[in-house]
């Protein structure tokens, strides 16, 4: 039926009737009809149909014949597109209901691409017979499981559709009530993972849109899920898909009740199951103080979990039990309960964080080691064995820590504080490169969610750890370790997930070191690549939200950052993807690394510290060339970055804080960290620390009080005087007899900058004229620095009379609001109280003074190193 | 201000500006807080007089300051009391949290303000460890704080106190020190921070909005004082309350007449002014008092009117209580999830069947799949049979020929 004639080309739409026709005459299989004789397609082929039809949209009837390219209806197309669709649906449909094995299902994979990509209308119309052809094939025992997988994935497409009509919820659920029973039974044949996994995917659909269909049976999908995790013959993928379906079953009932109930029972077998695994080599009441807070005492014990006591008690021997059935049980169960944590739930319910906290706490403190006490009833095997699973055993319940945090947000606060203590003793004990990163990664979730509360604590730690796992400096230029290392180790942290019965396991280096007491001198080996972005991650979310705690040791941490990020860019930038086979299989290049550097440089280089970032330029200097590796994603964070610090080089507003003054001391210490060619040296990081703070008191002078010592900081700080509403003459800013200096700074200096430049020189060259002012306002100066107290005393008293006056009518206001009770309570009443609080601040007034001196005059030893001077000479 | 114990005296009205909705009121007495416009409040009677409030942006946690100087911590969830303790020597005047709500400022009546880590008050080990609870202590101000806001920024953020003393201060957060102080002609009761943080916004008592600037260099000879860049005289009776709107146009002020001016801060002119109606809250009649709070809502972008939400989920909050339990060292807290967030699976719905169908094409291409073998198996047997059906019929047909060829033999003579 197809136009004789040619098409506008590619995107006309007269073509698809035409290419849908011509699919349906040549590609697809014909039914068990007419058209019978035609083989079967090989599965090339149909992949090639599959691509065709998703390419072009050709199932998309409505959409397109509204959209006609002149805008309006175009009835003839409309016309032969529904019967090329119609064509198309009728060959599959016959292909669904074939004889053939492999007709019916390359019919059924075809029919959920159908619902899928076909109009709202032509579902609407055909979705129940549809439905009628496709659930046969997963009934009948005898179809082999590729169709009944295929017919499974497109009855579940065939629902999620479903699910946006609300108008035939009624109808859909009457056939989704229909399915649960055979997809029971599916699930409890035996067959391959695949088709449990399947007949999953199908029964995760139905509770998702569909709960009351699955309310009926909700004991019956329970037990049957249970028993097939705890049956400890899944591989990994699949037990996974079966925790998360039972992590959606209580959505079925959709109530508080069923999800406190599924959570508590989960956690009582994980806690039994933890039992079995620590026997003999942990104190028994411990266990018994987790179930006592599981299961409040005069509280009854809930059913067991799957409704029958289904503690596996098959007859493997000890050594393998604890391998192929105990630990993979608890890690499926535990993704079960972060499932439930994570996913949002239809009415609020209450998370047992106690409870929880409890369970983690329990096995995190397990570390292998043996107490005295437990000594005789345990042997060296047991506890070979114990050692050997605990690392997944610990990767599993920090994955859970994970879960809890994220599902109760900002609520996690009063527990905050012990989790975190619980986190550094761990961290401490932490050897092996998978538990490492999962730490870090917690530390770094806790920094971004809980601010510079928790950065309060963990600074010192993470920093500490940080260190050990990137600082490789005394290990020579070993940032990349040989393959060989960083492989092995790499392996393990890849192969925590176990895929028991397919892969072999990796080897686990250091087996049985967890509880060791090494101290983290990490003079043993370099840490993986892996571990040194986590680690990289945790400093930036440091630096993110608490960059300016004194605890950072901000010069320390910010030279090592610049440090990591010089290395491991001057190796020359990684390829993103096409490294060493080995390297892709652990997904994780030179290029990521060279990613998490840079991007916790940026964090180094923004996070406001004490001074100015002191290896700017060479931060810039990478970036710069970063963003020359074209089509990169390292390229695309470059650019961002230097977007971001365009904002440093060209700030749009002055600091708040009051100049600090009465600088007796030494011209010219500007800058000087940032030109420092000598980066990588480790030596007299305290006195850089010093010149670092009191250059950046140097440079965020707003107004210039330190005459000539500071001129070219002026210079680089223009903008403020652009800023400043006019100055009137005489006013206070004084930089009249500097001489010019040339630009401080190369990147001062870019063109972009230079109008804001122009403006401030016109306002130097005018306060230029005003020769008299400078110097004769240094004690004014130090009454205003102080002025918070000192306004209230006469310790500077010879100036500012007016506002002392001010104050005393306020004083003696504030005595009057006092004495007239405005206040309800009356023991601090009047006069007395008030002069002696004046005192007081005097007192702090002076301390304060004395104190500035004291430091200006240490700072000014330090500010007298001659290379200091470099600049001046320089401009001179 | 009158904070009397017994009764209620909170009255809340509500009136659209905008597109925003400006809530506010009176008196708080006592702790009152609404689960949608029109639920029933839960009322609450903790252990004293409670003046300033603040809660966390998720509503987990509402913080209130006591006027014995004490601060106390409740859970929204369970209207637990989580903790409290002595943060002052006298009443708390103000509260306000952190840019990252992990720290809690507080202000009070002697004049000091503190930085508590909300975190490091769960802590008993630390607060042993160090002695000494609060992070910083600030004590420049000489008289009663009256306002605190805190500015924006994760690590570096100010705060902004305002006293009797009729200055303003502005504090470092991240190094515990004050930066700058700005001296006012009046008592100033209500500050807002512009959300770019160039201006604030000062309300004094003498009914004068004073606009004091951050990002510029100090400016002595300013007509105003120091820092201040212009006033706006509004002929309300002194300001006690400001909200700011989120673009930073609308200023919002309630002052002691009881009445509620909307500012327009470009054009600087007053667009609306809201006056309390006599008996519009909970029936009673009330007097006209000094307006104590304003607070500008957004409209949320999911708002569930509570009436229809079904199976009951929007039960009404508990009451806080007034003491807290601590029967064992840990608290025992109610961590709640899935209310905050809207289900919305279909939005996450994938479809299956194309996946399906490439990983199937893929496992009939490896040889030896178990897959494809039992396909191939099927597909013989069916060809078996198809055959077996065909030498059937080719028997038959020839039994048919050689009965005929037969009959035919016998039959001629």
């Amino acid at each position: 039926m197809a136009i004789a004639g040619f098409v506008e080309g590619m995107g006309d739409h007269k073509l698809k009737p035409r290419l849908l026709s011509s699919l349906v005459r040549e590609r697809l299989p014909g039914g068990d009809g007419a058209a019978g004789s035609r083989p079967s397609p090989s599965p090339a082929e149909l992949s090639s149909v599959l691509a065709a039809v998703k390419t072009h949209g050709l199932l998309a009837e409505a959409a397109a014949a509204a959209a006609t390219a002149a805008g309006r209806p175009d009835p003839e197309l409309a016309e032969s597109w529904r019967g090329a669709v119609d064509a198309w649906a009728d060959r599959v449909l016959s292909l669904v209901s074939s004889n053939a094995s492999d007709k019916r299902w390359a019919g059924a994979c075809l029919l959920g691409v159908t619902v899928e990509e076909c109009s709202s209308e032509r579902f609407v119309a055909s979705y129940s017979l549809w439905f009628q052809k496709l659930l046969p094939n997963i009934q009948q025992p005898s179809t082999t499981y590729f169709v009944k997988v295929a017919s499974c994935a497109a009855l579940a497409d065939l629902f999620t559709r479903l699910a946006n009509f609300s108008n035939l919820k009624k109808d859909s659920t009457s056939f989704a009530g229909k399915l649960v029973q055979p997809v029971l039974q599916l699930l409890n044949e035996d067959g391959p993972f695949t088709l449990w996994g399947g007949a999953i995917n199908l029964l995760c659909t139905l509770m998702q849109f569909y709960p009351p269909s699955v309310q009926r049976y909700y004991d019956h999908v329970e037990a049957t899920l249970v028993s097939k995790i705890m049956s400890g013959k899944l591989d990994t993928h699949t037990s996974r898909k079966f925790a998360f379906c039972l992590a959606l079953l209580p959505k079925a009932r959709g109530d508080e009740e069923s999800w406190s109930l599924l959570m508590q029972k989960l956690l009582i077998v994980i806690t039994k199951l933890v039992d079995d695994a620590f026997q003999g080599l942990e104190d028994e009441a411990k266990s018994s103080e987790v179930m006592k807070l599981l299961v409040p005492p005069g509280k009854g014990t809930p059913p067991p979990l799957g409704g029958q006591q289904n503690l596996e008690e098959r007859s493997h021997n000890a050594t393998r039990r604890l391998r192929d059935y105990t630990i993979p049980t608890i890690s499926t169960l535990i993704h079960c309960c972060c499932m439930m944590l994570t996913n949002p739930y239809l009415v609020q319910v209450n998370v047992p964080l106690r409870p929880l906290l409890a369970v983690i706490r329990r096995v995190l403190s397990v570390d292998g080691s043996l107490s005295r006490s437990l000594l005789p009833f345990t042997t060296a095997l047991d506890q070979e064995l114990l050692c050997s699973e605990l690392p997944y055993l610990h990767l599993d319940f920090l994955n859970l820590l994970i879960s809890t945090i994220k599902g109760v947000r900002s609520q996690f606060l009063p527990h905050a504080a012990t989790v975190v203590r619980l986190l550094i003793e761990f961290f401490r004990r932490a050897k092996l490169p998978s538990i490492r990163i999962k730490v870090y990664y917690i530390m770094q979730m806790l920094l971004i969610s809980m601010g510079i509360g928790v950065a309060l604590y963990i600074a010192e730690e993470v920093i500490k750890n940080a260190f050990a796992d990137l600082d490789d400096s005394s290990k020579g230029n070993s940032l990349f370790p040989s393959a060989c290392t960083s492989i092995v180790s790499e392996a393990v942290q890849q192969n925590s997930s176990r895929k028991r019965k397919n892969i072999s396991r990796a080897p686990l280096q250091q087996c049985n070191s967890i509880g060791s007491d090494i101290a983290p001198d990490a003079g043993k080996m370099v840490a993986p690549l892996s571990v040194k972005i986590a680690a990289l991650k945790a400093l930036e979310a440091l630096l993110t939200v608490g960059g300016s705690l004194d605890s950072l040791r901000r010069p320390d941490v910010d030279r090592l950052l610049i440090t990591v990020a010089t290395k491991a860019c001057e190796l020359g930038w990684g390829y993103e993807g096409n490294s060493a086979v080995i390297i892709e299989e652990s997904g994780i290049s030179r290029a990521d690394f060279q990613l998490a550097a840079l991007k916790a440089l940026l964090a180094s280089l923004l996070s406001l510290g004490r001074g100015r970032p002191p290896y700017l330029s060479q931060g810039l200097e990478l970036f710069r060339r970063g963003k020359l590796e074209t089509g990169t994603e390292l390229a695309t964070f470059c650019a961002h970055a230097l977007l971001a610090l365009e904002l440093l080089i060209h700030p749009r507003a002055l600091p708040l804080e009051e100049p600090p003054t009465g600088k007796s001391s030494m011209p010219g210490s500007i800058f000087h960290a940032s030109q420092n060619p000598n980066l990588l040296s480790s030596t007299s990081s305290d006195r850089e620390a010093i010149r670092d703070s009191k250059l950046y008191f140097n440079w965020s002078d707003p107004d210039g009080e330190q005459s000539d010592d500071d001129d070219s900081m002026e210079d680089a700080r223009p903008e403020k005087f652009a800023r400043v509403d006019v100055p009137p003459a005489g006013h206070r800013i004084e930089q009249g007899d500097q001489e010019k200096s040339p630009r401080v700074n190369a990147e001062m200096a870019s063109p972009s900058y230079s109008k804001e430049t122009k403006d401030a020189d016109m306002v130097e060259s005018n306060n230029s004229k005003d020769p008299s002012s400078h110097g004769t306002n240094v004690l004014p100066d130090v009454a205003k620095r102080v002025s918070p107290v000192s306004e209230a005393t006469t310790v500077v008293g010879d100036l500012d009379i007016d506002k002392f006056n001010n104050l005393r009518s306020d004083v003696s206001k504030f005595d009057s609001i006092l004495d007239s009770g405005d206040f309800t309570n009356n023991n601090i009443a009047g006069k007395p109280h008030d002069s002696d609080n004046n005192e007081k601040a005097a007192d702090g007034a002076v301390r304060i003074l004395g104190k500035e001196s004291k430091t200006d005059d240490s700072d000014s030893d330090s500010d007298s190193i001659p290379e200091i001077r470099l600049w001046d000479s320089d401009s001179d | 201000m009158d904070r009397g114990m017994g009764e209620c005296e909170a009255a809340k009205g509500e009136a659209a500006v905008e597109g925003m909705c400006v809530i506010w009121i009176r008196r708080i007495s006592e702790i009152f807080w609404v689960a949608g416009a029109s639920a029933v409040a839960t009322k609450s009677f903790p252990a004293e007089p409670i003046g300033p409030l603040v809660s966390n942006s998720e509503g987990a946690y509402i913080i209130g300051g006591g006027s014995s100087g004490a601060i106390y911590l409740w859970e929204v969830a369970s209207g637990k009391l989580l903790n409290k303790w002595n943060a002052h020597l006298r009443a708390v005047t103000c509260l306000t949290l952190s840019d990252d709500e992990s720290l809690l400022i507080s202000g009070s009546e002697d004049g000091s303000i503190r930085v508590w880590s909300l975190m490091k008050m769960f802590d008993s080990m630390a607060a042993a460890e160090s002695g000494r609870l609060y992070i910083y202590s600030f004590s420049e101000h000489i008289f009663p704080v009256t306002d605190i806001v805190s500015g924006h920024g994760l690590c570096n953020s100010i705060v902004v106190s305002s006293s009797m003393d009729k200055t303003c201060k502005i504090w470092s957060l991240s190094e515990g020190r004050i930066l700058r102080s700005i001296s006012f002609p009046a008592i100033i009761d209500a500050i807002v921070i512009d959300s770019a943080e160039h201006t604030f916004y000062a309300g004094g008592r003498d009914s004068k909005i004073y606009i004091a600037a951050l990002n510029v260099g100090s400016n002595p000879h300013s007509s105003y004082g120091e820092y201040i860049i212009g006033t706006v005289n509004t002929d309300s009776k002194g300001i006690t309350s400001m909200a700011l709107s989120v673009d930073g146009t609308t200023l919002v002020f309630g002052s002691n007449d009881g009445t509620v001016r909307v500012w327009d801060i470009r054009r600087k002119e007053a667009t609306r002014v809201l006056k309390h109606a006599k008996g519009c809250a909970l029936g009673k009649s009330l007097l006209i008092g000094p307006v104590n709070n304003v607070l500008i809502v957004r409209e949320p972008l999911h708002s569930v009117p509570p009436a229809l939400s079904k199976r009951g989920s929007w039960l009404l909050p508990h009451s806080l209580s007034k003491y807290t339990d601590s029967t064992d060292g840990e608290v025992d807290t109610k961590a709640v999830i899935g209310h905050q967030r809207l289900c919305n699976d279909l939005l996450d719905s994938k479809y299956l069947s194309s996946q399906v169908l490439m990983s199937q094409i893929k496992e009939l291409q490896v040889q030896n799949s178990s897959g494809a073998a039992e396909l191939e198996l099927e597909r013989i047997k069916l060809e078996r049979e198809k055959l077996t059906q065909a030498v059937q019929q080719w028997k038959k047909l020839y039994q048919d020929l050689q009965n005929m060829v037969v009959d035919d033999l016998l039959s001629e003579p």
